[in-house]
């Protein structure tokens, strides 16, 4: 996709000379200036530049943690407690990290719901779409990793719990699990491993964040009405456009953040993980990080151990056969009525397995304090059918059966249309793009 | 030895059975250029037969050092071939050390053993003690809770063990204290629907055998290996002396 005639021309010497050299600048230019983007993106559209600024406060933050934390089983909480009470604004830097991982979560579930709706899976779109849950799994298995670095308890037994679906593999699953842990149990060596990988898998994340960005600008961006860019008058350069956009949800995304860190910094962690690891008590509730929750309750909806853990996984693995299970041509679930609903219901569903995660086993269903007359588990087994259904069986039916309605011509007529519709401001560039 | 008459034989193979290593070389480097630009004609001739300078079998057959550029197979194929192999094969090797580093220290391998003082426990107490960095119940049982283990119905459980098996002697039961589900410790507070062990990650019980009764954990608690060194002396981590074992076996 070109946009007009343009095309990077270097102005000094240097850059000309760098230029023929290495075109580094020409490929940003390109890439992130010039890149013709969709005229109508909204504000779920943000969350893509917000995951990117995440992985870099994590990186950065996560480096200088380093530099203080001690990955001993004898001295990892007490590393982490020193860099809380002694360490120059290591308070500030732990809270970054800590909640910053829940904020890339939030960023990542808002991306994720953001490319069901508008059918940003589909065709051409399929790879980048892929690459997207390698990228979710990374970020799952560095959370997990990360969240077992400060040796508190719920560290200690989330690390056993979650080693310990490895142990449902036939045969050769206890085998496993110990060379996971290269102990007969979650240990010092495990701690040690853990944190070498929970620093390198997030540079693993950034260069599949490359890949992703790549499989991004070959097709262009998806957009709210899902239907292709046919041509330049559809399209707007990514700066000024977006990069002001992209910057002004960023900052409404860090000052949300910084709530967190400032006033609320442990209200998305869990009381027990100041507890000193204790291998010999078990806390009497255990809860992963609230990201995975709606796939802990996945797991624990079913008695049996293997088929659970099967289960828990192939939840996360069935969006990868979503672009060939959804075979609507329509892309904007703006356009499917019934699809549209099935996709607030899914959120809903996610929703209070997210609960039923977070609460004990056992009992009825506790609804925001108000006790529902269902178990939990029956209500976790209706749910996990209903999650797995959407997609292997609602989703292929109703793409084949629904009627959708019809499509605009163009991003442009649709965008004018509304804008003729409401006030226009007398003399406002409708093609700004035009300008240059 | 005549390669063309017996290679006729496996046409519809699509290949020959290559005789020495420069015939593997050869039918490797035909097989690779076919894929490499799409024929899917295996039946040319020349993809069977080893080239008349390469055949040891034909007058003037060229060695090696001496092969020429119009040969089918050059020195740069064999060397191609042989060098991938190699490459392929070391880099496996390679990965082992790897993959194994991981697995247990011979430090962590070695087999610890702990005494444990039986005298204070009054029946009916459980104590968990460390053993292999793993937890570890001794529980004195009470006579009920061990007839309620003996007289439980092999058909009931879920993974059938008699209790005789479990136990060296009735009144003393030993268990690594890890749910066989996920790795939790059962909790000795709330004993469950069967007088054993609730756990309470995923809500397992155990019966007062450590057998698996209801919940989502495949199998009865473990047990370690040990020793009665005498009526109040326990060795956790030691092989059974044939005569402990003797007085119920
Ligand atoms: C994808 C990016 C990352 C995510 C999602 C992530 C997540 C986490 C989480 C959830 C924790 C536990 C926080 C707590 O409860 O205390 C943690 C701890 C830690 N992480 Fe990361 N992390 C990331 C990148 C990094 C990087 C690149 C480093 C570089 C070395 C790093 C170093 C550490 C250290 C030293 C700790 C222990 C200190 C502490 O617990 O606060 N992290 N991480
Ligand atoms: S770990 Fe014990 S029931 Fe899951």
């Amino acid at each position: 996709m070109s946009h007009g005639d343009y095309t990077y021309q270097p102005k000094n010497a240097f850059t000309k000379w760098l230029d023929s050299r290495l075109p580094i600048i020409r490929l940003m230019d390109e890439a992130m200036l010039q890149f013709p983007t969709p005229k109508n993106l909204n504000y779920w559209f943000t969350f893509g530049g917000i995951l990117t600024f995440m992985l870099v406060v994590q990186i950065l933050s996560g480096v200088v943690l380093a530099m203080h934390y001690v990955p001993h089983e004898t001295m990892a909480f007490d590393s982490v407690e020193r860099i809380m009470r002694d360490v120059n604004y290591g308070w500030l830097l732990r809270y970054m990290h800590a909640n910053g991982a829940s904020m890339f979560f939030i960023a990542v579930y808002a991306h994720i719901f953001r490319g069901l709706y508008y059918g940003s899976y589909k065709a051409p779109r399929e790879v980048l779409w892929l690459l997207g849950i390698v990228i979710y799994l990374l970020m799952m298995a560095t959370g997990f990793l990360g969240y077992t670095l400060p040796w508190g308890q719920m560290s200690f037994w989330g690390a056993t719990v979650i080693t310990n679906f490895f142990s449902a593999i036939p045969v050769v699953g206890p085998s496993i699990t110990e060379w996971l842990w290269g102990s007969f149990a979650v240990d010092n060596a495990t701690l040690q491993r853990f944190f070498s990988l929970h620093y390198l898998l997030p540079f693993v994340i950034a260069g599949v964040v490359v890949l992703h960005i790549w499989a991004l600008h070959v097709p262009g961006n998806n957009n709210p009405l899902g239907i292709d860019v046919k041509g330049p008058a559809d399209t707007v350069p990514f700066h000024p456009y977006y990069t002001t956009k992209d910057l002004f949800a960023l900052v409404v995304f860090v000052l949300f953040f910084s709530y967190f860190i400032f006033f609320n910094p442990n209200a998305m962690g869990h009381t027990d993980n100041y507890i000193p690891a204790n291998r010999l008590s078990t806390p009497l509730h255990i809860v992963p990080e609230w990201y995975y929750l709606p796939f802990y309750a996945i797991l624990r909806s079913v008695p049996d151990k293997l088929l659970g853990v099967i289960l828990m996984f192939s939840a996360i693995l069935v969006w990868a056969f979503l672009p060939w299970l959804d075979r609507s041509h329509v892309r904007s679930a703006k356009f499917r009525p019934i699809y549209r609903q099935m996709f607030f219901i899914l959120i809903g569903v996610v929703w209070i397995l997210g609960m039923l995660g977070q609460q004990s086993p056992d009992g009825n269903f506790d609804f925001y304090g108000a006790e529902l007359p269902i178990s939990k588990v029956i209500l976790s087994q209706i749910l996990t059918i209903y999650y797995f259904a959407h997609f292997l069986l609602l989703t292929p039916i109703v793409s084949l059966r629904e009627k959708a309605l019809p499509v605009p011509e163009s991003i442009s007529k649709a965008v004018l249309a509304k804008k003729s519709g409401s006030a226009a401001v007398p003399g406002a560039a409708r093609s700004p793009e035009k300008r240059v | 030895m005549h390669h063309r008459s017996s290679a006729a034989g496996l046409r519809h193979l699509c290949g020959i059975v290559p005789q020495d290593l420069l015939g593997l070389t050869h039918y490797f480097t035909k097989r690779i250029q076919d894929l490499r630009s799409g024929s899917r004609d295996c039946l040319r001739d020349d993809h069977f037969a080893i080239p008349d300078q390469f055949n040891p079998a034909r007058e003037g057959a060229l060695t090696l050092a001496h092969s020429t550029d119009n040969a089918n197979v050059t020195r740069r194929d064999f060397i191609y071939v042989a060098s991938s192999a190699a490459t392929a094969i070391g880099a496996t090797v390679a990965l082992w050390p790897f993959i194994h580093q991981m697995n247990p220290a011979a430090d962590t391998l070695a087999l610890k053993e702990i005494e444990f003082d039986l005298a204070p426990l009054v029946p009916g107490q459980i104590v968990t003690v460390e053993w292999q960095k793993k937890p570890v119940f001794i529980r004195r049982r009470t006579p009920e809770e061990v007839k309620s283990a003996e007289d439980a119905l092999m058909s009931d459980l879920k993974d059938p063990q008699a209790d005789k098996d479990r136990v060296q002697r009735p009144e003393w039961l030993i268990l690594v204290a890890t749910c066989t589900h996920l790795g939790c410790i059962p909790s000795n507070l709330s004993k469950g629907d069967f007088g054993g062990w609730l756990c309470p990650c995923h809500g397992s019980h155990y019966d007062t055998s450590g057998r698996i009764r209801k919940g989502p954990a495949p199998k009865n608690l473990a047990v370690p290996p040990y020793a009665f060194l005498s009526d109040t002396k326990v060795l956790i981590g030691a092989e059974p002396k044939p005569a402990a074992t003797a007085e119920h076996g």
